[in-house]
């Protein structure tokens, strides 16, 4: 049913997995893990990690089941067609949510940085703009844009965390347990959910060359995440400590600010903003293409093209209504990442669903 | 097809005048540029803000080797904040104020002994400001000091300052940062208490010399035994607890805070000569092994061992006492390890006395704490005054220069004595 077949490999998939979380160390997220672990916010990273690979082996036992299929025509095939619909809608809500948190949250973040006198709705504009043609190209465009724009990315990120080195005080990441074990743990499995973009993969799972290329890119891309994610909240309360580092909602621009050379090299915040805006134009792409192809999926339209203009247009709009930045913040701390786990309970369900009707590939049910 | 991509070509270019943030643009000939702020006490307002913005043009100018125009404006306001000040400024400057370049911030002493740093938060949180900006507390008034700050070497007063905080790994003689990162870190984990930059002006004016009657070599920022120069001596540190500035370190105890602190590079020092207390061997001290410190106990009274291992080079010995033996060498390696025990345990009474561990011991007790809650409820900063802190240095004289040898010269210089 859907309009686009592309063929995305493991690397493709695990990059563009990587490039959507990853663009979240960006914003607010480090901050997060600042505040639940306290010096130990690393350990908070990787605890995420764990928790989110624990998380994300049912999209890839689906994957394994259902290969070249995506997550619409699972939800279809074994909660049957009333419940499927329903569970893809709640998905496609949710990465309609968390696309519009994205895109004003990037917003807000170029506002207060780097373009104060810029409306927002400009900002809003050319985010959804860029984000829609990439969308439209379909997932393989959305792919591999995020795996030409890697790169560049990463490169631009591990810049900035090498040039901070020397300011780190490793003392500043004492004492070793944090706010304590049980908080720590705590905090990791509340913050899980900041991987449950890899709900985006199983979405595009047609675009899948095969079950494996999406267990690889699942993993690998989880995994990418939490130790980029270990190494900045390093890097960040080495250098901020605690106190200023769990108040600090733009930690890669604040490190990119402190890079500071003599005179040879500093203000290195001009080239962060780059990889910022591909960063940005990344993840609104792949989450916007899945909202549409969820979307499409759950009112069983055969392709979803004619949604995305429409949806672009609704969401852009949305992302325009909180009030300010910390309505924002708030939505997202205390709305969307929690759904999150509702989120990434539907694959959870679809599986047991399908171990239970003998769906999928392993019962030779085509 | 072509038409389709001319097409797309047209869309793509409508989208260019977006992205360049046009918004935002400032041309470069319209903007006057801070290089370094100045805060004091204000009169008619909570702060009178010194400016000392850019003359580009003079700056060039004084570059190329001519012009004698001043190659900065200053011109202070009173103003709640930094940014507010702007509003002032722009009532006569007609360029707009911008802070992105300042890369100084003076504080008047009296303030921040008085008031503390409350404009850090504006530092902070202000987009135009940056963390790299390094703090300077500032003996007199800071409107002063940046009149007076008129570098004969540079033409750029703060290119000036920021080659005179290179001097923390050739003299030690001021501390290792005084970023404002630096120091709001500090100030907020409160395992060590921040240092910054200290600077004072001199009197050109004064008949009687300056510094003290001491044989000794006066340390202390504005108390400088010499003639010429910029007005402006920048040396020792200014100490904080909490955000207000508790003492001022002199060059010398700064030089011994590095050392503790583990972040002393190299120096020439003079030490009196053991054999001769009226005359001075000058040797180049350099670091041997990382500064180690242990935390033997904690409690109600911890106690801290701090193990100080140097090198050195001999560099100057007017006596002409014969250190190349090994009797006398050791006796010169224990004088000078002696001398810099006690500016070392005197930095650390002083800082006990202000109840401000600049030193950072709390570094090494932190730890030992498992969790930040058992590191809060311990209270490091009301116990540091009580610490018994023990220590030791260790001097190793390595190479005596070119000649290992008195000179004949030296053998005179030393009789005559």
């Amino acid at each position: 049913m859907q309009g686009y077949k592309g063929h995305i490999g493991a690397r493709e998939g695990s990059v563009l997995l990587f490039a959507v979380l990853g663009s979240m160390l960006f914003l607010q997220y480090p901050q997060y893990l600042v505040d639940a672990g306290g010096p130990a916010a690393w350990q908070v990273a990787l605890l995420i990690t764990v928790f989110g690979l624990v998380f994300a082996l049912p999209i890839v036992a689906l994957g394994r089941r259902f290969p070249g299929h995506g997550l619409a025509e699972i939800s279809l095939k074994t909660a049957g067609p009333l419940l499927g619909p329903l569970l893809t809608l709640v998905v496609a809500v949710w990465l309609a949510a968390v696309t519009m948190v994205a895109l004003r949250n990037f917003t807000e973040t170029f506002v207060i940085t780097i373009l104060p006198e810029t409306p927002p709705s400009v900002l809003v504009v050319v985010g959804t703009g860029m984000a829609l043609f990439t969308a439209y190209q379909g997932a393989e465009a959305v792919a591999r844009t995020a795996y030409v724009l890697l790169p560049l990315i990463a490169a631009g990120v591990v810049l900035v965390l090498i040039f901070s080195l020397p300011r780190v005080d490793a003392t500043l990441l004492f004492p070793i347990w944090g706010y304590g074990i049980d908080r720590t743990v705590l905090g990791g499995l509340y913050y899980a959910s900041m991987s449950a973009e890899v709900i985006v993969l199983l979405a595009m799972g047609h675009a899948f060359r095969d079950g494996r290329s999406l267990q690889h890119s699942s993993l690998r891309g989880i995994l990418l995440f939490g130790v980029a994610a270990a190494l900045t909240v390093v890097v960040l309360v080495g250098i901020a400590g605690t106190p200023l580092a769990r108040q600090d909602p733009f930690p890669l621009y604040y490190l990119s600010r402190l890079v500071y050379l003599g005179r040879f090299l500093q203000r290195t915040e001009a080239l962060i903003v780059m990889f910022w805006i591909l960063a940005a134009a990344v993840r609104v792409s792949a989450l916007l293409y899945a909202t549409a192809i969820s979307l499409a999926g759950a009112i069983r339209l055969p392709d979803y093209r004619p949604l995305l203009f429409p949806l672009a247009m609704i969401l852009a709009s949305l992302s325009l209504l909180p009030k300010d930045y910390l309505s924002v913040l708030t939505l997202d701390r205390n709305w969307v990442r929690p759904l999150g786990f509702a989120v990434l309970a539907v694959p959870l369900l679809l599986w047991i669903l399908a171990l239970i009707r003998g769906k999928g590939a392993a019962s030779h049910d085509p | 097809m072509i038409r389709r991509l001319a097409g797309r070509a047209f869309l793509l270019g409508l989208l260019l005048p977006l992205m360049a943030g046009c918004w935002n643009r400032v041309e470069i000939e319209q903007g006057a540029y801070v290089l370094a702020v100045g805060i004091d006490e204000g009169k008619s307002g909570p702060y009178a803000i010194t400016v000392m913005i850019a003359k580009p043009s003079a700056l060039a100018g004084k570059e190329g080797g001519g012009g004698n125009e001043p190659p900065v404006l200053l011109t202070t306001v009173e103003a709640p904040s930094l940014a507010s000040a702007r509003d002032l400024l722009h009532g006569y400057v007609s360029r707009e104020v911008l802070f992105y370049h300042a890369q100084a911030i003076f504080v008047h002493e009296k303030l921040a002994r008085e008031q503390g740093l409350p404009f850090l938060d504006e530092v902070l949180r202000f987009r135009q400001l940056r963390e790299t900006a390094f703090i300077v507390v500032s003996r007199e008034p800071a409107e002063e000091v940046l009149r007076r700050l008129k570098p004969e070497l540079e033409s750029n007063p703060v290119q000036y300052l920021e080659q005179l905080t290179y001097h923390h790994r050739d003299s030690g003689v001021i501390p290792a940062t005084s970023q404002v990162s630096a120091v709001a870190a500090l100030l907020n984990v409160g395992y060590a208490q921040p240092l910054t930059y200290y600077a004072a002006t001199i009197d050109e004016e004064a008949e009687t010399p300056r510094g003290s009657e001491s044989p000794d070599v006066e340390f202390t920022a504005g108390e400088l035994p010499r003639r010429g120069g910029t007005p402006v001596e920048m040396i020792g540190a200014a100490a904080f607890h909490g955000s207000r500035v508790v003492g001022v370190l002199d060059g010398e105890e700064t030089r011994a805070l590095l050392m503790l602190q583990n972040r002393f590079y190299t120096a020439h020092v003079a030490f009196r000569d053991p054999r001769h207390p009226e005359q001075y061997v000058t040797v180049h001290l350099s670091q041997g092994r990382p500064t180690r410190i242990t935390v033997e106990r904690l409690g109600e009274r911890p106690a801290i061992r701090a193990e100080v291992t140097l090198e050195a080079e001999l560099v100057a010995v007017p006596s002409g006492t014969d250190y190349f033996e090994p009797a006398s060498q050791l006796e010169l390696e224990q004088a000078i390890a002696s001398q810099l025990l006690e500016t070392m345990n005197s930095v650390i009474a002083r800082t006990q006395e202000w109840e401000a561990d600049v030193v950072g011991f709390g570094r090494h007790a932190i730890r030992h704490f498992p969790t930040v809650q058992a590191w809060e409820a311990y209270d490091w900063p009301s116990r540091y005054p009580e610490a018994e802190i023990q220590t030791s240095a260790r001097v190793s004289l390595r190479r005596f220069g070119l000649t290992l040898t008195p000179t004949q010269a030296s053998e005179e210089g030393g009789a005559q004595k």
